[in-house]
């Protein structure tokens, strides 16, 4: 039997959210930079019809940073590896993952990993490849990179402020609040600045036409992450995929479009 | 906006929920260095500043209503620069404070460089250090290597290879020691003398194979029987037990030397032998050779009378 002291343990490790008790699963996962409240405007749309499971990868959010090493996660493949392990716990079939950002293209791997786990794919404001590239506009030169990474560390300290009150979602209760603060600033801000490496560092151009399952692309307009053209990319080389040109504005549709982003969705999986 | 506002010492943006610039004030336009206002918030931001501002700004912003001391990148008309920014959200609108920050960014800039030169300096340390552990680690493994190696050229060089008793050399050098033992403290030496009865002829009707057999089989048998005191092969077919303490006083000894002379005789070979053994008890005078040497003719004189018995040296 899966269901055990690892599965608990994985659960943990992640903090696993699981919400709704019936209907098909759709996994909620969140990008670069925040954690699974990102998805507080949409989740809970999902909740009647749907078992959601929300998530930390490791090294975000409420997830256990001890848990984390430069070596699984210094590629993609790693934080794959975190959504693999969180279907085996919760013995997913069949369900629909929503990937904002950089999960899109973890998301991708994980269904390659785990086939039978994912039925339906969601990527919102996917890119396999944030570098330019002969022939290919990713939208980044590598010192573009460089000058972000350098903000994140120059931010650090603050980004872990933001970080805090939105885990403990008590900001009535500033001492509680303070405490996290304390404990996200001692934690290694090499963690996330590895993250954003690995993630405007990757290449997954080559995963799209193995994904088997049937994918949502979504775009919003004027994403600064995100060039226009490179969603088109991804179309078309994913086969049967569906794309879709949000009204939305910017990179983070989930909190600025809720509505418009729930019911591309709900419109995608038949609902 | 009044007067004040628009010469404040800080650049002051605000923006519409898709981030168009609805007012900003003067201090603003001269940061970037240019004569209107350039409509969209992007167009104040450099590439990166862009996509770090969706990325973070907006999930924090939309979270809390504030954020604050935000470091980011602005576009100028002498390229980029540094800048912090404050904002807050109300009435669907962002306000936001703009301070460009060139010393301070600089500064911030050294310190960061100097961070990492540090952590560049920590991980080669770190390096060496672990190639130190490893250079240590070789060594100890080259060094228990080397004992393991002194160990068996030490057992190559006093053992017999084929009774796995000691040799010779080995057995002179116990003897000196047994008799410098005996000088000093008084302690009893004896040495016990054995050869196998008609050895040749065993040779030559079974061959060497089972010559060999036959000294590997009475080598067992001395070594089982010889009660821990060092048994030698020191020859081709004699062999020699050294005895120390009471057990070396004549009667004892020669007691002993008849129990192992019986046990040659009972013992498994593959072809039956007998041994002829001398005994001697070592005197105040005798140096090794001597004591040897009358070992040597008590066992002469076991042969002479018949061969498979004991014969003890007369002093």
């Amino acid at each position: 039997m899966r269901k055990g002291v690892f599965s608990l343990d994985v659960l943990k490790r992640n903090h696993v959210n699981v919400s709704g008790e019936s209907g098909r699963t759709v996994v909620f996962a969140h990008g670069l930079g925040c954690d699974q409240t990102v998805w507080n405007r949409v989740e809970p749309a999902f909740e009647g019809d749907f078992r959601t499971v929300l998530f930390d990868y490791v090294g975000a959010g409420e997830s256990d940073r001890s848990a984390y090493s430069p070596g699984r996660y210094g590629s993609l493949a790693g934080y794959a590896k975190d959504v693999v392990e969180i279907a085996d716990a919760l013995e997913l079939h069949d369900a629909v993952f929503v990937g904002h950002s950089v999960s899109s293209m973890i998301g991708a791997i994980a269904t390659l990993e785990r086939p039978s786990a994912f039925g339906q794919l969601v990527m919102i404001g996917p890119s396999p490849r944030y570098l330019n590239d002969s022939g290919y506009t990713g939208g980044f030169e590598r010192a573009d990179v460089e000058e972000l990474l350098e903000m994140m560390e120059m931010n650090y300290l603050e980004w872990a402020k933001y970080m805090a009150p939105v885990s403990m979602q008590n900001p009535d209760r500033p001492a509680l609040t303070e405490e996290l603060e304390q404990r996200f600033a001692k934690n290694d801000p090499s963690v996330m600045r590895q993250f954003a490496e690995v993630t405007f560092l990757s290449d997954c151009r080559d995963l799209l036409n193995e994904i088997k399952v049937p994918t949502l692309i979504l775009q919003t307009q004027g994403d600064a992450v995100v060039p226009p053209e490179v969603g088109r990319f991804i179309h078309d080389r994913i086969p049967g995929s569906e794309y879709k040109l949000m009204d939305a504005n910017g990179h983070n549709p989930q909190i600025s479009a809720p509505q418009e982003t729930i019911r591309a969705i709900l419109k995608f999986i038949g609902e | 906006m009044d007067t004040q506002l628009e010469r404040a010492p800080v650049g002051y943006v605000i923006l519409d929920e898709n981030w168009k610039i609805v007012e900003l004030n003067r201090t603003m336009l001269l940061m970037t260095g240019s004569e209107e206002s350039p409509g969209h918030f992007r167009e104040l931001l450099t590439i990166s500043g862009w996509m770090y501002f969706q990325t973070y700004f907006l999930p924090a912003i939309e979270l809390h209503g504030y954020v604050r001391e935000m470091e980011i990148s602005l576009r100028g008309r002498h390229g980029r620069f540094p800048a912090l920014l404050s904002a807050l959200k109300a009435d669907g609108r962002y306000e936001c404070a703009i301070m460009a920050m060139p010393i301070r960014g600089e500064y911030e800039s050294g310190l960061l460089e100097a961070k990492r030169e540090a952590e560049r300096i920590q991980k080669k340390t770190e390096a060496a250090n672990q190639q130190l552990m490893h250079l240590v680690d070789e060594i100890e493994r080259k060094q228990s290597e080397l004992i393991g190696l002194n160990q068996r050229f030490r057992k190559l060089a006093t053992t017999d290879p084929l009774t796995g008793l000691s040799n010779r050399r080995a057995f002179e050098e116990a003897l000196d020691d047994l008799l410098e033992h005996r000088q000093k403290e008084g302690t009893s030496a004896a040495l016990i003398m054995v050869d196998i009865d008609r050895f040749k002829k065993v040779n030559d009707t079974y061959g060497h194979d089972t010559g060999d057999e036959v000294l590997k089989s009475v080598g067992r048998t001395l070594d089982q029987e010889s009660g821990g005191f060092l048994a030698a092969r020191v020859g081709g077919e004699e062999f020699c037990i050294l005895i120390g303490g009471a057990g070396a006083h004549l009667p004892v000894a020669k007691e002993f030397a008849e129990h192992m002379r019986r046990a040659v005789e009972a013992a498994d070979s593959p072809v039956s032998v007998t041994v002829s053994i001398g005994v001697a008890e070592a005197l105040e005078s005798d140096s090794p050779v001597d004591l040897y040497r009358r070992a040597d003719m008590a066992l002469y004189q076991s042969k002479q009378e018949g061969r498979n018995r004991v014969t003890v040296a007369s002093e």
